[in-house]
């Protein structure tokens, strides 16, 4: 149980590596490939964050250090290619930690080799997914950039498609965990996600999941029979006697509907269908 | 082996595969899985709290600075974090809540309280009325620091302003305490009525990338510190890193015809590769007539 307490300064944490890495939990990664401004390809392994699924788009960041990366990149319409790293990548991803110069490429220092792609920025064949993306955003921080890429396209190794996501966890996304020292040299760890578990459904919640309504959901408890006509009238009542109190917090009852209410969906999401009637208003 | 393109329309619109029922598996192949976490806001309005469940991911370290991505169909959390400046936490559940992750994005009424129906126990925190989440093993104190229209989306950028992180973790290994939490979100299954039911993974295997001298002993320091650092090991001769660094200065400078600049670049190529790999005999191979030049060149001068 946490204690409850925000000990941990964000100063502390600049300084506590352990701490931060804690703090941030492990973080899906990428690898970046674009062209610097010789046409060269140029490579480095970062984290990505998901914005939004229609459309695709993701958030990387890219530290000043990667200059050759930030150049390529930092341009609005820029086109580069995410792809993701598997588990067999693990050299790669250390070689990627260094910048080589202008025209040198890592790509040949990691051993990847290229494929074509419809925006001329190459794929890298030995990552099993590969997305091609263009630059929409950029936010400036003094020490980095964070780029704002849609997907256009994505490419996938045929021989994944018919597998099952167990099989797919278990080769990608890696995770960046953290990076510690081990006899005075920097040693990053990453992971994968093993453990699946689903989460409940109908009748906990709506049967469409999560996007549903109140009032939608207790329709298709009625249907399905955990609730009588007359509880699910009861409910929406409740809900709407609620509504009515919601913006009045001196409403007498006020306090007397919110436990009601919040006790009768407890008992719908425990399955608890016998206390239901003691938290509902009478029908008459 | 193929690859299989498809545009974001046919990856988005649920591509299908023969003899797969479930129309979710190529998507899913395609969206990589995001740490879960528990926002919890104040309602302006009335100032109940709320919960709500979603993804983030970090984008700098120092100061600590997450994105959250807040569909627009997520009306009170939106609601609550419309103001820059904004307090709000960020709770990481670990996988013994994944029922309360779920509950807590339930569709109940504004006002109601996804802890209360979740029965997770706020914590008050000091300094901020903004309530941690107890049974979290890690909360993060944030301030809105940026906000902005995404599409389908709001994106919240945060600034970690203090952390709060269980004891349950002192004493664990990294191992332990990634296979503890946070949860990720990391596909859909199909309910017996076509709907969605979250699936959540926890990390497993914790793996080591290799260190020095695949690339420089302090990872950041860049391609030349790394070259010094294999000399220092003695894993590359005096003569062979001044060659190298006279490789990388020319290389650097440019000027020469561009038949001569392939060939140095075909050279740097192959050397940072046998480097990068410990392939020392291809590497010295290289070095070796590479001194031979040099020397000649040398000699040639005097």
């Amino acid at each position: 149980m946490n204690n409850g307490v925000f000990t941990t300064t964000a100063t502390a944490l600049n300084s506590q590596r352990e701490l931060l890495f804690t703090a941030m939990g492990p973080q899906p990664m990428c690898l970046l490939l674009a062209l610097d401004s010789s046409g060269t390809p140029t490579v480095m392994a970062c984290l990505l964050t998901p914005l939004s699924w229609y459309p695709y788009t993701m958030a990387v960041t890219i530290p000043n250090d990667r200059q050759k990366m930030q150049a390529a990149a930092s341009q609005l319409g820029s086109q580069i290619v995410m792809a993701l790293p598997t588990r067999d990548q693990l050299h790669q991803i250390s070689v990627l930690d260094v910048e080589l110069p202008m025209g040198i490429s890592e790509v040949n220092a990691a051993g990847f080799t290229l494929g074509a792609s419809e925006t001329g920025v190459p794929l890298i064949n030995e990552c099993p997914v590969n997305f091609e993306c263009r630059v929409y955003d950029v936010l400036e921080y003094p020490e980095s950039i964070v780029i704002f890429l849609e997907v256009l396209a994505g490419t996938i190794d045929d021989t994944l498609l018919y597998k099952t996501r167990e099989d797919i966890i278990a080769r990608y996304p890696l995770n960046a965990v953290d990076v510690i020292v081990d006899n005075a040299c920097e040693v990053r760890r990453v992971s994968l996600l093993a453990e699946l578990t689903l989460c409940p459904t109908f009748p906990t919640g709506p049967k469409g999941g999560w996007y549903s309504t109140f009032e939608a959901w207790m329709g298709e408890l009625c249907e399905e029979s955990y609730l009588t006509q007359e509880q699910k009238h009861q409910l929406l009542a409740l809900k709407a006697e609620w509504d009515a109190a919601f913006s009045k917090p001196h409403a007498a009852r006020r306090s007397e509907i919110k436990e009601s209410l919040t006790a009768a969906i407890i008992c719908i999401t425990e399955h608890r269908w016998h206390d239901l009637a003691r938290h509902l208003p009478d029908s008459t | 082996m193929a690859k299989v393109r498809y545009t974001t329309e046919e990856m988005l619109a649920r591509p299908s595969l023969p003899g797969i029922f479930d129309p979710t598996q190529i998507y899913f192949h395609f969206r990589p899985a995001r740490p879960a976490n528990l926002l919890v806001t104040r309602d302006p309005q009335s100032g109940e709290i709320n919960v709500s469940a979603g993804t983030y991911g970090v984008l700098r370290t120092k100061p600590l600075t997450i994105a959250l991505h807040i569909a627009k169909k997520s009306y009170d959390s939106l609601r609550n974090t419309k103001d820059i400046g904004t307090a709000c936490v960020i709770a990481l559940p670990g996988k013994d809540l994944v029922h309360p992750t779920w509950v807590s994005a339930l569709p109940v009424p504004r006002g109601i309280s996804e802890a209360d129906i979740a029965k997770l126990t706020l914590m008050q925190a000091s300094g901020s009325d903004i309530p941690g989440i107890a049974e979290c093993p890690v909360n993060l104190q944030c301030r809105i620091e940026d906000r902005r229209d995404n599409f389908s989306h709001v994106v919240l950028i945060l600034e970690v302003t203090s952390v709060s992180i269980s004891n349950s973790f002192s004493g664990k290994s990294r191992s332990e305490a990634i296979a503890a939490g946070p949860t990720y979100e990391v596909d859909d299954q199909l309910n017996a009525w076509s709907g969605s039911v979250e699936r959540l993974g926890v990390n497993g295997e914790l793996l080591a990338c290799p260190g020095f001298p695949v690339g420089p002993k302090i990872r950041s320091a860049g391609l030349r510190q790394w070259l010094l650092d294999l000399q220092h090991e003695k894993l590359i001769e005096p003569a062979e890193y001044d060659i190298l660094i006279d490789m990388l200065d020319e290389w650097d400078q440019g000027g020469h015809r561009w038949s001569e600049r392939k060939k140095l670049r075909i050279a740097v190529d192959q050397v940072l590769h046998h480097l990068f790999w410990s392939q020392w005999d291809e590497f010295r191979t290289i070095m070796s007539s590479r001194g031979k030049l040099v020397h000649r060149e040398g000699g040639d001068e005097t």
